[in-house]
């Protein structure tokens, strides 16, 4: 498994910053030689602030061939464009928008514009050679570090073969590109394993953005609803929580050691030096992930570590699963669990210590081991869907009360006068699509209300089903490709690639 | 005034006590640098621990996933396969770079001036030590002679290791610290016959340090083995 990690928004980028350090040493501050990152991970960093991209130094601009790079995506859409232009005309929307501060809904109305809006589509496709120019210069750098490149200039075995995500749940950028992102993905390549990586942002006003816990909870479940509803082969193929609050009690509020320690508890599961045979390809750890499944599932991460010992098993996983859960979770609810070590461990030792703790069969523990580094053992348990008690919101310390709280806040925001989801400023069209996604009866409210239902009664998965901002504001018509696109005929393309061509100078 | 004097008295015990442990630790080490078969002993003793410590490393690990794998059969040829690690082409290369210089620093250290063998140095050969070129010609013969070994060791030594950040800057500053040993032990040559104690201590300490540092990842990994 070798996987490109692909860091969005600030969150994102200072977590992906971690993943693709270079290894080696450079003592000009500009390598001579390869990169070199833990586990051979590649990757880059998506962010839609510019400023954000000049306050660090550790990535470079993708334009001048750097690595590891940021891209901005909306940069492929330039200001006068007449794509840029129809867009704020008819919805009131800014593509070129420097960051999205908490506001997860943003996003997600300006990606389904490009999917729902024909003028929109033709518009793009005329100006950009792509009906979603901003989701299409996303895929297509990514899509470079992964074993999909069209290009091959490494050899295949150094090329990722999966995806990995890395958001903050409750920002703005991240939380609001990375649905648009991987359901893009997902229409050109359904099987290709994708994960997220989500950091639930802690209680309390967030002392940056001075960002109310409401109005990031707003965005967390935005997004989360949008990861957990979307089928598999649509969406993701698995949503790794973690929760910013276990951290800042943790560590305070020293953001880089958060990330620093978020980075060290995902080496198991990134790193190299397996056990010989013991290396499954990313599409293997999907299959596991989703197995039995029609939803991505939520997957907890536990991590401990100690000094190298004999017959560590036991004590590691007791204290993974007991002072080490990344997100508060009852292990005897997991489904499954996956368990990464790094150091000398024995496979039955480990599945016992696993059984023992999470009352699971033998079967349903897959452990994967690597060597370990420096006298350390390690290891990192990923629990599948660890919930599902009956009025388990009511225990502290349960996933159930955690996202409980977070919906809860999340509507007690939409349901404050102050909060403005439907803005008096935009056109009637987008009045009535946000209206009608916030406040409709079949709106996203009535569906958190029906979460939470489902989470009071211990049932599974807790968020049913996907909900478009324009879904009912603008269709099309005609036939539709994978992507639920209008397809448009031969002779419309003709003319618009005769466009292109002449535009370029490529053709009088 | 009694007092003035025990002060001035402490003062001088002081002083007297200190310039002797200084006196104690510089005459112990240059028993050590002057000694030709200690100082080569110690450094081949290094080696050959750092060698032996690298080969019973790797067993142990063989061990230790035999005993942890089912049936106990795993393939050595996958398994240093698996642990092999990428470490960086600077590093490497810094790394090469190291041990060259490790070797010359060292004939430089003992084998350019008479004092420490003087059946066996440069000077026996007339042609080359009165030459313009002659201390660089002798340092490229070295460098030749351990450039073979230099470019195989670092990828042998440090490929199955994971190696901190620290650590490799540790092993890349041995280059300038050995170059530095390498100077000294020129400038000793071009004085000779006379002898500067100091830069002969400190040439001394760059070329054992370094070698401490370049073998450092084996001792580690060999100490946390034993754990």
């Amino acid at each position: 498994m070798r996987l490109c990690i692909v860091g969005i928004g600030g969150c994102g980028g200072h977590l992906a910053e971690r993943f693709l350090k270079n290894q080696d040493v450079a003592p000009l501050k500009k390598s001579l030689g390869e990169h070199v990152s833990f586990g051979g991970v590649k990757g880059l960093w998506l962010e839609a602030d510019v400023q954000e991209t000049e306050n660090q130094s550790f990535f470079g601009s993708e334009e001048r061939g750097c690595y590891p790079c940021y891209f901005i995506p909306h940069d492929v859409i330039v200001s006068e464009s007449k794509t840029s232009k129809l867009i704020v005309d008819r919805y009131g929307y800014d593509v070129k928008k420097q960051g999205f501060m908490r506001q997860a809904e943003f996003l997600k109305a300006v990606f389904e514009i490009f999917e729902a809006d024909e003028e929109v589509k033709r518009s793009a496709l005329s100006e950009n050679g792509s009906e979603n120019p901003i989701l299409r210069a996303a895929w297509d750098r990514i899509r470079d570090y992964t074993t999909l490149a069209a290009a091959k200039e490494n050899s295949g075995s150094e090329m990722c073969d999966g995806i990995l995500f890395i958001v903050s749940l409750g920002g703005g950028t991240g939380t609001g590109f990375v649905n648009p992102i991987t359901r893009y993905i997902r229409g050109e390549r359904p099987a290709y394993p994708v994960f997220v990586l989500g950091i639930l942002t802690e209680e309390g006003t967030d002392p940056q953005q001075r960002a109310k816990e409401a109005k990031r909870d707003l965005g967390a479940s935005i997004s989360l609803f949008d990861l957990l509803t979307k089928k598999v082969g649509v969406g993701v193929d698995g949503v790794i929580l973690m929760d910013n609050q276990i951290l800042v009690e943790r560590f305070g509020q020293n953001y880089p050691a958060i990330d620093d320690f978020i980075h060290q508890s995902m080496r198991p599961f990134v790193a190299g030096r397996h056990y010989p045979g013991e290396d499954p390809p990313s599409l293997a750890m999907r299959e596991k992930f989703i197995e039995g499944l029609d939803r991505p599932p939520i997957l907890v991460p536990c991590y401990f570590r100690d000094r190298r010992r004999k017959d560590p098993e036991d004590e590691l996983v007791r204290k993974a699963l007991s002072e080490g859960k990344l997100f508060g979770c009852d292990p005897r609810r997991a489904e499954k669990a996956y368990v990464f070590t790094r150091g000398f461990m024995n496979l039955e030792e480990i599945g016992k210590a696993v059984a023992r703790e999470t009352g699971l069969s033998a079967d349903r523990i897959e452990p994967w081991r690597k060597l370990g580094e420096n006298g350390w053992d390690e290891v990192l348990i990923i629990l599948r869907n660890p919930y599902g008690e009956k009025r388990g919101c009511e225990v502290k310390g349960n996933l159930e009360h955690r996202l409980h709280r977070v919906i809860r806040m999340a509507i007690r925001y939409m349901d404050d006068p102050e909060s403005h989801l439907v803005k008096d400023g935009m056109p009637d069209l987008t009045k009535r699509a946000l209206a009608d996604y916030f406040y409709g009866d079949d709106g996203i409210r009535t569906r958190f209300e029906a979460g939470l239902k489902r989470i009071e009664e211990g049932e599974k998965p807790f968020f049913l089903d996907e909900r478009n901002i324009f879904e009912r504001s603008r269709q099309g018509t005609g036939a539709h490709d994978v992507h639920g696109r209008r397809k448009v005929d031969e002779d419309e393309v003709r003319t618009i690639v005769e466009q292109i061509l002449k535009d370029r100078g490529l053709v009088n | 005034m009694s007092d003035l004097n025990e002060t001035v008295a402490a003062v001088q015990a002081v002083d007297i006590s200190s310039g002797l442990a200084s006196e104690g630790v510089s005459s112990f080490l240059a028993g050590i640098y002057s000694n030709g078969l200690l100082g080569v002993g110690l450094f081949i003793l290094l080696l050959a621990g750092g060698v032996l410590l690298h080969r019973l490393n790797m067993d142990r690990t063989y061990r230790n996933v035999a005993a942890t794998t089912r049936d106990g059969e795993v393939s050595p040829e996958d398994l240093r396969e698996e642990m092999f690690t990428r470490q960086g082409s600077n590093f490497n290369a810094a790394a090469v770079v190291a041990w060259m210089l490790l070797f010359a620093a060292f004939a430089y250290f003992y084998f350019l001036t008479p004092e420490i063998f003087p059946g066996h140095n440069y000077y026996q050969m007339p042609t080359l030590s009165s030459g313009p070129l002659g201390f660089a010609a002798f340092g490229l013969f070295v460098l030749l002679l351990a450039g073979l070994a230099a470019a195989f060791i670092p990828r042998e030594l440090y490929g199955y290791y994971e190696l901190s950040r620290k650590t490799k800057v540790a092993i890349m500053l041995t280059v300038p610290v050995l170059a530095l040993s390498i100077a000294l032990s020129v400038q000793q040559g071009t004085i000779f016959p006379e002898v500067d104690p100091a830069t002969r201590g400190l040439a001394f300490l760059a070329l054992f340090g370094s070698e401490v540092a370049l073998l450092f990842p084996v001792y580690a990994e060999a100490r946390g083995g034993m754990r």
